[in-house]
């Protein structure tokens, strides 16, 4: 159905109509929609009803059932003025941003770095590197929880031991956002390790010839040669995974066991969308949520794009 | 000579820093393995040791006995079905959009561009009062009926099926080929590596998962590993054994699978990386 919709939409779009008309082959026209069809009807049903009746429904107050009540911006004003709980997650869906995506991509520029040219054992670093980005985050979160046990976990064994502290990684909520973003960066830095590997290795020789041949170490190399080649695959790194850190729900949700403090030092705008939404039973307002998760998204990426031309060089 | 020995010592310097990285990539995953081996008793012994006093079972058979088989068959069930209609839904679309010609190309392939820009979770109500609605609420099919395309994978595959030249195309037709039949005879016999690499990393993504499954299942017995592994979080709080055991069970299949077909995640992760 929508692809007919399309398809009349430009064909009356296009001028020519009837000249253009005889130039496209009938057979492979509807082979075209034909295999087209899935697709549309799936982008149909699964993004452009939903986005819609995401903004539509964020004007109004809805449990889920029955039908919605329109009360034009109010979810947004309540929003903005009276609810506590989403400034919490405002604030710390940017912390968790800023503090895991920058330390992320500066892990993996040194160690990909470390890794290009002819290291020995390349494969292998690269093998095990990645091995986190295989791994569920739900089991991510597990093994750090045993990891960071205030009680019995090895961390804090080793640090007990050694400074004689133990601090509550995982309950002491000055220091859960700090948890979060360790177990962001470990999970993460292979997939930018690999990627930024792939980038390395299209950064020809030569420059690296003629740096020696003038007399340049290796740190000067690093940061006059290395990065600036690299400015594009890190640009791309950075705007898909900044909105991937606004899209943040597995950690929050594996990490805090139910509402509290924990919980709180912790939410983020996604995990705010899943508790209005389905525990709190509050679908209009999750809806305004989800419209400003998309706005700041939005804005963030066309920021980054905006920034662009001033550090990367193509 | 101070030359050569300025290389050498960087070189070492290079390997130590790469294999501390080692060490700190690995030792989590080996603790997991350790301890998913220790008796409930070890587990929680002050110090902690390091390899299990008494290897023992106990922990896998818990987790055996807490039905994690059907947590399995219900991921392979919902991850095995996203790959296929995925890769079925987006090599034929991609098809149209990169080999034929047809009014609203562009404005269709605008749309799939604009597409890639909406965060799923976005629409995370509306989806699920749609999968409601069409009765799949509560089912493997609520979970796999919102993934059976993916604008993404569409969009990798048809800069692949560019690539290839026309008159590959054009021998085809003079021998009397159909266009179904250069789809399925010629374009996809020679994307077997991309449609490997699309493959592997939406096997990945579909076995991870875990906000979606965690919306659309109630039942324990459609209950995918994500969801099982943060139920034993909240009942299990302290049975370390269990939940180490538990763990590897829940990611072994993506790890062989990884040592297996390494190149091909290795390319796939490469090939969305470098579209800048």
């Amino acid at each position: 159905m929508s692809e007919k919709k399309i398809a009349g939409g430009t064909a009356q779009g296009t001028l020519p109509r009837s000249a253009k008309r005889s130039a496209w082959n009938r057979g492979e026209v509807v082979t075209a929609y034909l295999f087209l069809l899935p697709l549309l009807v799936g982008i149909a049903l699964f993004f452009i009803v939903p986005i819609a009746q995401t903004i539509g429904y964020s004007f109004t107050k809805w449990k889920g059932v029955g039908i919605p009540e329109f009360i034009g911006l109010r979810n947004y004003v309540k929003l903005f003025t009276r609810d506590s709980k989403f400034s919490m997650e405002l604030k710390n869906s940017l912390v968790f941003v800023l503090g895991s995506i920058p330390a992320t991509l500066a892990v993996s520029v040194i160690i990909a770095a470390m890794m290009n040219g002819k290291v020995k054992g390349q494969s292998f670093y690269r093998t095990v590197y990645f091995l986190p980005n295989v791994t569920m985050v739900a089991v991510v979160v597990m093994i750090w929880r045993w990891l960071l046990s205030t009680q019995y976990g090895v961390v804090d064994t080793v640090l007990d031991k050694l400074f004689g502290i133990r601090p509550a990684w995982l309950s002491d909520t000055s220091l859960t956002m700090l948890s979060m973003c360790i177990i962001s960066i470990w999970s993460g830095a292979g997939y930018c390790i690999v990627i930024l590997l792939a980038g390395l290795q299209n950064i020809s020789d030569t420059y690296y010839e003629a740096a020696r041949i003038d007399g340049a170490n290796g740190v000067q190399q690093f940061f006059k040669i290395t990065i600036p080649l690299l400015t594009p695959t890190l640009f791309f790194l950075l705007v898909t995974r900044v909105i991937a850190g606004f899209n943040q729900f597995d950690l929050v949700y594996m990490l805090a066991d139910g509402p509290g403090p924990i919980q709180n030092s912790l939410r983020t705008l996604v995990f705010g969308i899943y508790q209005s939404g389905f525990q709190e039973f509050a679908m209009g307002y999750a809806c305004a949520k989800a419209v400003i998760l998309f706005l700041i998204i939005m804005v963030v990426t066309f920021l980054q794009t905006m920034g662009e031309k001033h550090w990367v060089h193509y | 000579m101070n030359m050569k020995t300025r290389t050498i010592l960087s070189k070492a310097l290079i390997h130590f820093f790469l294999l501390l990285g080692v060490f700190v990539t690995l030792f989590p995953f080996l603790w997991m393995i350790l301890t998913s081996f220790k008796t409930d008793v070890e587990c929680v012994q002050v110090p902690p040791t390091f390899l299990p006093q008494n290897w023992t079972f106990a922990g896998y058979e818990r987790v055996w006995s807490r039905n994690i088989l059907v947590a399995y068959k219900n991921t392979i069930i919902v991850a095995v079905s996203i790959v296929f209609f995925q890769l079925l839904t987006a090599s034929m679309a991609a098809y149209s959009l990169a080999r034929l010609n047809f009014p609203g190309k562009k404005l269709i392939f605008g749309l799939i561009l604009c597409m890639m820009m909406v965060p799923q979770n976005m629409t995370l109500i509306p989806k699920y009062k749609i999968v409601s609605a069409l009765g799949f609420n509560d089912s493997l099919l609520g979970v796999v009926i919102p993934n059976f395309i993916s604008i993404s994978v569409t969009f990798f595959i048809r800069q692949n099926f560019m690539s290839f030249p026309g008159e590959l195309e054009d021998a085809a037709k003079i021998d009397g080929c159909s266009r179904l039949k250069i789809f399925t005879r010629m374009l996809i016999p020679l994307s077997g590596s991309i449609l490997t690499a699309m493959g592997v990393m939406v096997l990945l993504w579909a076995w991870n998962d875990l906000l979606w499954p965690t919306i659309i299942i109630t039942s324990e017995k459609y209950r995918v590993l994500s969801m099982f592994i943060a139920l034993c979080k909240g009942q299990y709080i302290t049975d370390y054994g269990f939940l180490m055991a538990a763990s590897v069970l829940a990611i072994l299949p993506m790890v062989v699978i990884y040592a297996i077909c390494q190149k091909s995640f290795v390319r796939s992760i490469a090939m969305t990386g470098i579209k800048g």
